[in-house]
C-alpha cells in the first residue's frame, strides 16, 4: 500500500518538477544569451488573438499576460484534481473491497470519498490562488505599476480576479471529468454497478460497512462536483474580499492583516470537515458545502453561494477604487 | 493666462488615528504652471512624495483638492485621462521585476500614441543602460535609469519625478538634467520633481516650491525668488526687528545680519535713511534659501508647540 501511494505520488510529482525545471532552464538560457548579444531596442510587436483585437493595446496586453498565467494555473489544477480523484485505482489493493460483496460499489465509494475530503486541499488551493490574485493589486511594484498606467481600475481587477476564478473552476471541472474518464476506461461504468439495497448478507460485525453503503446509495456524485464548484467560487470570493477590505489597510500592518484569511478559512473548513460527523452540517448544506457522504443538500441552495460569490466580489470591486498603494 | 498642470487646494493627507495621527501633507496649495520645469524641495518627511501620490492617484486627500489638468487624478475614467498624459518615476524605482528591455517593451504597450522608439534608444544610449540584465541583479542607479528611460520615452505631457537621481553617479545625472532640458520640455511640456539635488535643480528648473511639515514655504519662478532674498549686514543703532521683508535676523559680534524675503531694494533704502551702514548685501543661492526657509519654518513651530503646551 505504501509503495503503491509512494509510486503514485512520484507519478504525480514527476510531470511539474520536470516541467517546472524545463522552465527555469529555458528562462535562464534565453536570459543569458540576450545579455550575450546585446541587442539594440527594437520591440516588434506579437501577433494577438484575433478575439481581443477590438481592445486597446494596453488592455489586450493585459489580458494576455493574465490569460497565460491563468492557463497555467489551470493545466495545475487539471492534473492535480485527476490525480487525487483517480488515486483509489492505484492504491486500493482488492483484499480491502473484499467486505463490500461488491468490488464496483468499493470503488465508487473511495471515487467519491476521495471528491469529498478533497474539500481541505480545495480550500488551500483556492485560498493561495485567491492571494494570489489579490496581491498584486495591493501590494509591492507590480501594484504600482500597474495602478500608475492608464488602464481602469476595474479592468485590472476584473482580468486578475475572474481569470484565475474561472482557471481554477474549469481546472476541477477538467480534472474530475479526467478522472471519471479514467475510471470509465479502466473499470467500466461502476456507478451502474452499485446493488440497489444494502446486502442482507452483511452481519452485525459489519455495521460500519453498512452505514457506509447507505449514505453511498443516496449520494449524489453530480451534486458533489457541483458543490466543488460553487465551494470554489466562495472561498475564493470571501478570500479576496477580505484581502481587499479597507479595515485590513493599516499603514505599515497591511500584510500581517492579510493573514486573517489565510488563518481563517483553511483552518475553518479544515476543522469543520472534522468535526461533521457523518453528516454535512446544516448551515453548510445551506451553503452548497457537500463535505460527507449523504443525502446532498437541495439543488436550489446551489444558488446562494453563487449569490454570495457575486455580493463579495462586487464588494471587493468597490473596495478596489478606494485603495491606497 | 497660466494653466496648471498641478493645482492643489487646501490638500491634506493624514495617516493613522487619534494621538497617533500624521498630517503628511496639511492644507496645501500648489501650482505647477504647465511648460515648467517645477522643483518641488523639501527635506525629508516634508510631504513631497505624498503629494505625489496623490497626483499619481495611488493615496486619496483626506480632505483639500488635487487637480491635475484640471482633473480629479483618483477617480475613473478621469484617473485614466490623466494617466494617459502622466510619465512617473517612482521614488523607490522599482516598477516591475522585468528586465529593463522587457519594462520598456511592456510600458510602450501602454503609450501607443506617444510613445518614442528612437527616444527610448537615445536615453538607452546616453545612460548606458544595460538592456538585458536580470531585474535582481540591477544596481540602483540601473533601475533609476530603467524607470527614466520608461518616464522619458513616453513623451507625455507632464513628467513626474520623485527623487529621479537616486543612485547615478555625475557623469549619468548630467546626462539626465541634459535629457530633461533636450528632450523632455518641447511643446509646452511639463516636468515635476521631486529632490534633494538643489544645485542640480537651480540648473534646470524655472519654477520651485519649498515644503516643509506638508504645507508650501515658498513657491515661484525661481529668478523671481532668488531676487527676493538677500542677506544684508548691517551696523547701526536702532535697527528694526520686525518687518513683514524680514525672514530672520542674527546678531554678529559687530553688525545684525539680516535675510530678507522680499523687496530687498526698498529695505535697505529704509535702513540707509534711518542711518543705518550696510557693510555688506550679497544674493543668496537656492540651497541657503532652502536651509533658512527651513530653519525659520522649524523654530517658529517649535515656538508654536511651546506656546500650546
Amino acid at each position: 500500500m505504501i509503495a503503491h501511494l509512494g509510486l503514485s505520488f512520484l507519478i504525480f510529482i514527476f510531470p511539474l518538477v520536470a516541467a517546472a525545471v524545463w522552465k527555469i532552464r529555458s528562462i535562464q538560457r534565453a536570459a543569458a544569451k540576450a545579455e550575450r548579444d546585446a541587442l539594440p531596442f527594437v520591440p516588434t510587436s506579437t501577433p494577438d488573438p484575433a478575439l481581443l483585437r477590438g481592445l486597446p493595446s494596453a488592455r489586450r496586453i493585459f489580458l494576455v499576460q493574465h490569460l497565460k498565467a491563468a492557463a497555467f494555473l489551470y493545466l495545475i489544477e487539471s492534473w492535480t484534481i485527476a490525480f487525487i480523484f483517480t488515486l483509489p485505482l492505484f492504491t486500493l489493493a482488492s483484499v480491502n473491497s473484499a467486505k463490500w460483496l461488491n468490488h464496483s460499489a468499493y470503488l465508487w465509494y473511495s471515487f467519491i470519498t476521495g471528491a469529498t475530503h478533497f474539500t481541505q486541499f480545495l480550500t488551500t488551493m483556492v485560498l493561495f490562488s485567491a492571494i494570489a490574485a489579490i496581491m498584486p493589486m495591493r501590494f509591492g511594484p507590480e501594484a504600482r505599476f500597474y495602478r500608475t498606467r492608464p488602464i481602469p481600475i476595474s479592468f485590472v481587477f476584473w482580468t486578475k480576479i475572474l481569470s484565475i476564478l474561472f482557471a481554477m473552476i474549469a481546472g476541477a471541472v477538467t480534472g474530475i471529468a479526467l478522472s471519471f474518464a479514467l475510471f470509465f476506461v479502466l473499470k467500466g461504468p461502476i456507478w451502474q454497478n452499485l446493488p440497489a439495497a444494502i446486502p442482507r448478507i452483511l452481519g452485525p460485525d459489519d455495521a460500519d460497512v453498512a452505514q457506509l453503503y447507505a449514505s453511498l446509495l443516496i449520494t449524489s456524485a453530480p451534486s458533489i462536483f457541483l458543490s466543488i464548484i460553487t465551494t470554489i467560487a466562495l472561498l475564493f470570493s470571501v478570500v479576496v474580499f477580505l484581502g481587499s477590505a479597507p479595515v485590513l489597510r493599516l499603514k505599515n500592518a497591511a500584510l500581517p492583516m492579510l493573514m486573517i484569511p489565510v488563518l481563517l478559512v483553511p483552518f475553518g473548513i479544515t476543522i469543520l470537515s472534522f468535526n461533521s460527523g457523518t453528516g454535512t452540517p446544516q448551515f453548510l448544506r445551506t451553503l452548497y458545502i457537500y463535505l460527507n457522504l449523504g443525502p446532498p443538500p437541495p439543488l436550489g441552495y446551489a444558488l446562494i453561494p453563487i449569490a454570495l460569490t457575486a455580493v463579495f466580489l462586487t464588494c471587493a470591486r468597490l473596495f478596489a477604487n478606494h485603495q491606497e498603494l | 493666462m497660466t494653466t496648471f498642470a498641478i493645482q492643489t487646494d487646501a490638500l491634506a493627507k493624514t495617516y493613522g488615528l487619534g494621538n497617533k495621527k500624521v498630517h503628511a501633507v496639511d492644507g496645501l496649495n500648489l501650482n505647477v504652471p504647465e511648460g515648467s520645469i517645477y522643483g518641488l524641495l523639501g527635506r525629508n518627511s516634508a510631504g513631497k512624495t505624498t503629494t505625489i501620490r496623490m497626483a499619481m492617484g495611488l493615496a486619496r486627500p483626506t480632505s483639500g483638492e488635487i487637480k491635475v489638468f484640471g482633473l480629479n487624478p483618483a477617480v475613473d475614467p478621469e484617473r485614466v485621462t490623466v494617466l494617459r498624459q502622466i510619465g512617473y518615476v517612482p521614488e523607490d524605482k522599482m516598477l516591475a521585476a522585468l528586465t529593463p528591455r522587457k519594462l520598456l517593451e511592456l510600458n510602450r504597450s501602454f503609450y501607443p500614441d506617444t510613445w518614442s522608439d528612437d527616444l527610448a534608444r537615445k536615453v538607452i544610449k546616453r545612460l548606458e543602460l544595460p538592456l538585458d540584465t536580470a531585474f535582481m541583479k540591477l544596481s540602483l542607479g540601473n533601475k533609476t535609469k530603467s524607470a527614466l528611460a520608461c518616464a522619458i520615452a513616453q513623451r507625455s505631457r507632464l513628467l513626474i519625478l520623485d527623487e529621479p537621481t537616486t543612485g547615478l553617479d555625475p557623469i549619468a545625472l548630467d546626462e539626465l538634467l541634459r535629457l530633461l532640458v533636450e528632450d523632455c520640455t518641447a511643446d509646452g511640456r511639463t516636468i515635476f520633481l521631486s529632490t534633494h539635488q538643489l544645485a542640480e535643480i537651480e540648473q534646470i528648473a524655472d519654477h520651485i516650491g519649498i515644503m516643509d511639515r506638508g504645507r508650501i514655504l515658498l513657491e515661484g519662478p525661481l529668478d523671481d525668488i532668488r531676487s527676493s532674498f538677500r542677506r544684508l549686514t548691517v551696523t547701526g543703532a536702532a535697527l528694526p526687528t520686525t518687518n513683514p521683508a524680514i525672514l530672520s535676523i542674527k546678531q554678529q559680534p559687530h553688525a545684525t545680519q539680516y535675510i530678507l524675503q522680499s523687496s530687498p531694494e526698498a529695505f535697505a533704502q529704509d535702513l540707509a535713511v534711518n542711518g543705518a551702514t550696510i557693510v555688506e548685501s550679497d544674493p543668496m543661492s537656492l540651497n541657503e534659501i532652502f536651509l533658512e526657509l527651513c530653519r525659520t519654518s522649524e523654530a517658529s513651530e517649535a515656538d508654536r508647540e511651546e506656546e500650546f503646551a
